[in-house]
């Protein structure tokens, strides 16, 4: 039994082990990663308490002699790589041997293995990466990896892992992209002996994507292929109509690996333009198989960056795969998304690379942007009274208390209509007013929702709401439930990854609610589970997603009712974000400017 | 080349209905015609909008020559409106290339040429052919679709939730709307026996569109056809079409509360007037009033930080304990408005259980509504 103490070693490997084990879900990517390596048909993942106390995965797989599993818990240990040009060509999961040592070193394990035409299994325990013990035991073919206490010698690290609830999420959101990954692996996970996720290893993707978003979820998903240039691109991308705030969802696979591309999540968002709502992002599980010379994925020890040979043309292919997928279901785009790039196609950088250091392009950006303001500048010389957050002071007071009186009936105000679908045009005694109406609602929203604060209503749910979210959110909803209750929202969890909504705030009944709720779910999940949102951010947050959008054709008695509401908020001129609501143009500047004085 | 005479009246009326399948606002700009044709002793006019609405009318004519052709709607509604009562001529004008491009339109000294748009650019929906059939009457029909539609979603994001779910079982009828706040039930008995009991959801859009040519007083047949993925209504000269929202209705069955422990009986109109008088003031509070059931009054009443308070007592008889409860008060209006008998019944359990609202003496209609609570 080889008792040998390698003190720098082990010193060596709890330094290894912060860049490679940062949470109980990088143990449970690396082991699966192990276990997928070791051609496994069958995975099982069973955590503990988060997988703070335990973690388990059992797999099905080659299973390791006692020698192998010796040599395994030591670092730079690895079966996968032996010479310089086997690097160039990786195409296996785990390739830098650092994980099982890694993990060894902070925690306290248990590897039982069996390989399948030997006789005998071995069990090892491993303590703080000190080897305590090796010894002949009756066990099934494969390898179960039990890592318990992790982090138990490194106080510092344990106290900054998060909630049960966060670090199960984190773990299963890793068993998902990995069962997505490889949908020819039959997957299962446990948390504390409840079953939350299972994938049945048929090799169909869409089952896969139904386990985890539901099958209403996964019915929202188009299929995508491309085949171009040694390059082969399959799976799913969501329809137009299945959105996110975030870029969580977009899951990308490079030669069955999970990676992480701003390119690619870039090059998908192109296909979509004008399909989505601006802000909002795809959701996507994609497949990118590629010749493993044409990729360098050696980046970073959690080997979640990637970077392709030729960036460019990698983009092209996705983008117009997905273009292609979406117009085969039926959506066209009808164009870019307006932006600065799209207005200004000379100015636009190729992807992944940063702004180039031309002195006559930066000096044609500083000017495009100097542009508008000085133009202000000079009008509010000439008398436009442009509303800004730390106004002259005389000239606001004024102006609120005109806006008071008008909120009163003092001083009538007449809407005159709507421009671009987005601006409501009012006339307020001698000033015309330019009133943009997505801010506008957002500040009657906010400010119905601030006045309610002690005493908020609710509107209890005949048809409760079920809403499918991924681990991270539902953790995220679970931890932030009290602050959805004050806001109005009453959750509760219901089995695997739905949450039911049996009550909305009955100021945004009428509103999307669904997006609303999940808007703030998501943001919650963004901003991690243990941190909390103030009050205010929540209701800025609400008022934003519920608020109706620029685009909408309004009513005059829409437009009438939302600039009365407007008036009697306190800050009738900005909204929650601080962006300006209304533009006032005096009959001073007016006269002034068609030359009357 | 389509060439008719048809009289300006039916023509009018006929563009007015089918007009209505006109949004207006289709990418596809022959969507914003009428589809006409000639044949068969009478003109077609047909609009769609290639999901949820399809009407297709016929009216009498004397056909010069069968042809088909489209026109803008509105600008058929506007000639067909400003002419004289008496014939009117329709015919496709052809260019050089003899493509038809216009409809020369005359009646009596006027005259006009409008712009059109081939026929075989429009895509005239398929009729429905086969599938499960029923027939209701005009004036039933109509106030089955009064009394529930009103509860369905305008929330586009959920499709399921605009519609109105047509169950079809073997006892009857029954229309179910609810936009998750309120769910109604109608029930309709079928004097003929259904052997396959099927489900539909209806567009809420499609139906009030079909409301509005329902006669109100006569009783003449309307059929209608179920097929997989439609709804056709028929009448006589017009049948209006609709593709059915896809996808699973919530189980209504489950919601609609079995027991209750009080009741409130009271006069539609009183109520509807005090909630009315309350609602000023409680517009501000997210449309909340309290219901407070107390010996034989009903108490409403309404407070806003902003604005005020409101109060009004109306007579009622109680059945069960006092009780307190708050809605919004536009749910409840909202069903008065449609409600089919002089009284109501309002049945209550506990301040955070359903509320149920049925007409006094009957037990075709359930209105269930769920209070607001305060966090």
């Amino acid at each position: 039994m080889p008792t040998v103490k390698v003190l720098p070693e082990d010193v060596a490997n709890r330094i290894a082990a912060g860049e490679v084990v940062e949470r109980p879900a990088s143990v449970v990517k690396e082991l699966v990663e192990n276990s997928i390596d070791a051609g496994a048909g069958r995975i099982e993942v069973n955590i503990e308490e988060g997988g703070k106390k335990l973690i388990e995965v059992v797999d099905d797989g080659c299973g390791m002699t006692d020698q192998d599993v010796v040599v395994a818990v030591q670092r730079f240990a690895t079966s996968k790589i032996s010479t310089a040009d086997d690097l160039q060509a990786v195409v296996t999961m785990g390739f830098r041997g650092e994980a099982l040592p890694s993990i060894a070193a902070v925690s306290r394990m248990r590897i039982i293995t069996r390989p399948a035409d030997g006789d005998e299994g071995y069990v090892l325990v491993v303590n703080g990466g000190q080897i305590e013990d090796l010894r002949a035991i009756g066990c099934p073919a494969g390898t179960t990896v039990q890592v318990a206490e992790l982090f138990f010698n490194t106080p510092a690290r344990r106290k900054f892992l998060g909630t049960t609830a966060t670090e199960r999420g984190h773990c299963q959101e890793w068993v998902s992209r990995l069962a997505l990954a490889r949908p020819d692996i039959a997957f299962k996970f446990t948390h504390n002996g409840t079953v939350l996720f299972t994938s049945t290893g048929s090799g169909d993707l869409l089952s896969v994507l139904a386990a985890i978003y539901g099958s209403t979820g996964a019915r929202q998903f188009i299929p995508i292929s491309l085949q171009a240039r040694g390059l082969a691109i399959s799976g799913f991308i969501s329809s137009p109509r299945l959105f996110r705030s975030t870029k969580q969802h977009q899951l990308f696979f490079v030669n069955r690996r999970f990676v992480r591309s701003r390119m690619l999540s870039h090059a998908l968002t192109e296909a979509y333009g004008m399909l989505l709502p601006a802000a909002k992002n795809p959701l996507c599980a994609i497949h990118i198989d590629i010749d493993p010379h044409s990729v360098d994925p050696n980046v970073h020890p959690t080997k979640i960056e990637v970077r392709f040979r030729n960036q460019a043309e990698v983009h092209n292919l996705l983008s117009r795969a997905a273009a292609e997928a979406l117009a085969a279901a039926g959506y066209r785009s009808l164009g870019q998304r307006p932006s600065a790039e799209a207005e200004h196609p000379r100015d636009r950088l190729p992807a992944g690379r940063l702004a180039p250091a031309d002195e006559e392009q930066r000096s044609r950006i500083r000017r495009l942007r100097l542009g508008p303001s000085r133009d202000l500048l000079d009008d509010r010389q000439a008398g436009l009274e442009v509303y800004q957050s730390a106004p002259l002071a005389q000239e606001a007071h004024n102006q609120q208390r005109l806006w008071q009186a008008a909120a009163e009936g003092d001083v009538p105000v007449r809407v005159l209509g709507q421009h671009a679908d987005r601006y409501i045009v009012a006339q307020l005694g001698q000033q015309l007013l330019l009133i943009d109406q997505h801010r506008a609602a957002e500040r009657v929203a906010y400010e119905a929702l601030e006045n309610a604060d002690d005493q908020v209503r609710s509107q209890l749910l005949v048809v409760p709401l079920t809403l499918e979210l991924s681990a991270t959110e539902l953790a995220a909803a679970e931890n932030h439930q009290q602050a959805l209750a004050k806001l109005g929202f009453v959750i509760e969890p219901f089995g695997g990854t739905s949450l039911l909504v049996r009550a909305v705030p009955a100021v945004i009944a009428d509103r999307d609610v669904e997006q609303i709720l999940r808007g703030l779910i998501e943001e919650m999940a963004q901003h991690g589970a243990t941190q909390r949102l103030d009050d205010s951010q929540l209701r800025a947050s609400i008022a934003c997603h519920g608020a109706l959008k620029a685009g909408e054709k309004l009513s005059q008695d829409e437009m009438e009712r939302l600039v009365a509401d407007l008036l009697r908020t306190q800050a009738p001129a900005v909204c929650p974000h601080g962006d300006p609501v209304i533009l006032t143009l005096g009959i001073d500047y007016l006269d002034r400017r068609f030359e009357r004085r | 080349m389509l060439s008719v005479v048809c009289q300006q009246s039916d023509l009018y009326e006929m563009v007015q209905i089918v007009g209505r399948g006109v949004t207006g606002r289709s990418s596809l700009p022959v969507l914003n015609n009428i589809y006409l044709e000639a044949g068969d002793d009478s003109l077609r006019l047909l609009s769609t909008d290639m999901e949820y609405l399809t009407i297709d009318g016929k009216i009498d004519a004397q056909v010069e020559e069968e042809g088909a052709i489209t026109i803008g709607a509105r600008i058929l509604g506007e000639v067909a409106g400003a002419l004289g009562e008496g014939d009117v001529h329709l015919e496709t004008q052809t260019s050089e290339g003899g493509q038809a491009n216009a409809v020369r339109i005359s009646s009596g000294v006027a005259s006009y040429s409008i712009n059109a748009l081939p026929a075989d650019e429009f895509p005239v929906p398929p009729s429905v052919e086969e599938g499960t059939a029923l027939s209701i009457p005009q004036n039933l029909l109509r106030e089955v679709i009064q009394q529930t539609v009103f509860a369905a979603s305008a929330d586009e994001t959920r499709p399921i939730l605009t519609g109105a779910l047509f169950s079809i079982k073997p006892e009857g009828l029954e229309v179910v709307a609810t936009d998750t706040y309120r769910l109604v039930l109608r029930k309709v008995e079928l004097e003929t026996g259904i052997a396959q009991p099927c489900q539909a959801i209806v567009s809420a859009r499609a139906l009030n569109e079909l409301a509005r040519v329902l006669s109100p007083v006569s009783d003449e047949a309307v059929e209608v056809i179920l097929s997989e993925r439609q709804i056709e209504f028929r009448l006589p000269d017009l049948k209006l079409g609709s593709r059915l929202i896809e996808g699973e209705f919530p189980k209504y069955e489950k919601v609609i509360p079995t027991s209750h422990e009080k009741e409130i009986l009271c006069e539609v109109s009183e109520l509807q007037t005090a909630l009315r008088r309350v609602l000023i003031v409680a517009r501000d509070d997210a449309n909340r009033v309290v219901f407070r059931g107390k010996q034989s009054q009903l108490q409403l009443s309404a407070k806003s930080s902003d604005v005020g308070e409101a109060g009004e007592t109306i007579g009622a008889e109680l059945q069960g304990d006092d009780i307190e409860i708050a809605f919004n008060a536009r749910y409840i209006l909202e069903m008065l408005g449609v409600c089919p008998s002089e009284r109501v019944v309002i049945r209550l359990s506990g301040p955070l259980n359903p509320g149920i609202i049925v007409p006094d003496g009957r037990d075709d209609y359930i209105y269930v509504v769920m209070p607001m609570q305060i966090m």
